[in-house]
């Protein structure tokens, strides 16, 4: 299923998120993603790189993964967080 | 000893030629070929500029921009969408080694928008920073900011709102008509405003300009001087405008 969806988390800026799930409530994989909003990522080119990067991924644990995967690519962000980014997914799946 | 500093007014410009030239300005500085720059615009015709990773049609009602002649650009920025129109805008560009850069995003806003809260207050405006990027007036925001990291630079630019029209903004941005009425219109106007709200006369972008360069020279301790634009960083600008800040791949990037 493709999956839109948008919120504003706890320290995060506006994230608009189009998401490609599979799998069931408790084993759902992200097959792929589109993260938009008016956050900040240096270098943007960067968060471009890892933003492809992140397919085939659980969703249960994305968050710690999208977190590590930013800091080795060395980019700093504000407005957004892996945590917030499955908050987004989560809420969109069961509501707020 | 006060940091010399490059000072461009380089006057009205459309969207991509701005974009572009911020651009430019960047590379330059990161070459070492110019000082560390200050610029001080404006937009003619009116823009709205989307932060880099902001979708197109998502936040924009792109028939209303056309039909209103408003042209629309993506920013190398982060942030939010952006109206330009009755403002003035600045971009400083400086090195990563700059004894004014910092590592820390957050730091360097509020570093850099310290001058901007300073030339405020020489119009009598007394205004605060916000983190992550904003600039309030009695709660209101009344100057965005945007930063980013290249060629060992960092270019930051932001706008200091002179006048603000909360139903064009509507019009603009793809909010729902329904919505776009009553209590949500009210519920903007109460956390965006203007430096005309804030004194209840017009001010103007000149008088706003000398402001703000007095907040720069004071806060940063800068040593301006007045430049123009190297005919490289032109010709560059006019590129990028041609070949990057205008074409649909850019601007419909995401």
């Amino acid at each position: 299923m493709i999956l839109h969806c948008q919120g504003k988390p706890e320290g995060c800026k506006l994230l608009r998120i189009e998401v490609e799930l599979e799998g069931e409530q408790t084993n759902r994989i992200v097959r792929s993603i589109n993260i938009k909003g008016d956050f900040f990522a240096i270098p943007e080119e960067r968060f471009d790189a890892l933003e492809s990067s992140l397919s085939n991924l659980p969703l249960e644990g994305f968050a710690a993964f999208f977190d590590a995967r930013a800091r080795e690519q060395g980019l700093q962000m504000a407005g957004i967080h892996g945590e917030g980014i499955v908050a987004v997914i989560r809420s969109g799946l069961y509501g707020a | 000893m006060a940091h010399e500093m490059r000072l461009l007014e380089t006057g009205v410009h459309d969207a991509y030629f701005n974009m572009g030239l911020d651009e430019a300005i960047l590379e330059s500085v990161s070459r070492g070929r110019e000082l560390p720059t200050l610029r001080l615009y404006g937009w003619n015709p009116k823009a709205i500029s989307l932060g880099y990773f902001q979708g197109a049609r998502q936040e924009l009602d792109l028939d209303a921009c056309a039909r209103l002649g408003v042209n629309v650009v993506r920013r190398i920025t982060g942030g939010g969408a952006v109206l330009h129109d009755k403002e003035v805008t600045y971009s400083l560009s400086l090195p990563e080694t700059h004894p004014l850069a910092r590592s820390s995003i957050i730091e360097s806003y509020e570093i850099i928008c310290s001058a901007l809260v300073r030339g405020m207050g020489f119009l009598g405006i007394d205004t605060e920073f916000t983190p992550i990027n904003d600039i309030l007036w009695r709660g209101k925001k009344v100057s965005g900011n945007a930063q980013t990291r290249k060629h060992g630079c960092i270019l930051q630019h932001g706008t200091i709102l002179l006048h603000v029209d909360v139903e064009e903004m509507f019009c603009l941005l793809l909010v729902p008509k329904e919505k776009a009425t009553g209590k949500l219109i009210a519920d903007v106007k109460q956390r965006v405003g203007s430096l005309s709200e804030a004194l209840d006369r017009e001010v103007g972008f000149e008088e706003t300009v000398k402001a703000l360069i007095r907040g720069f020279t004071e806060a940063l301790n800068l040593k301006l001087i007045p430049g123009k634009p190297s005919e490289e960083e032109l010709a560059r600008a006019r590129s990028l405008a041609k070949e990057k800040f205008s074409t649909e791949a850019w601007i419909f990037k995401r």
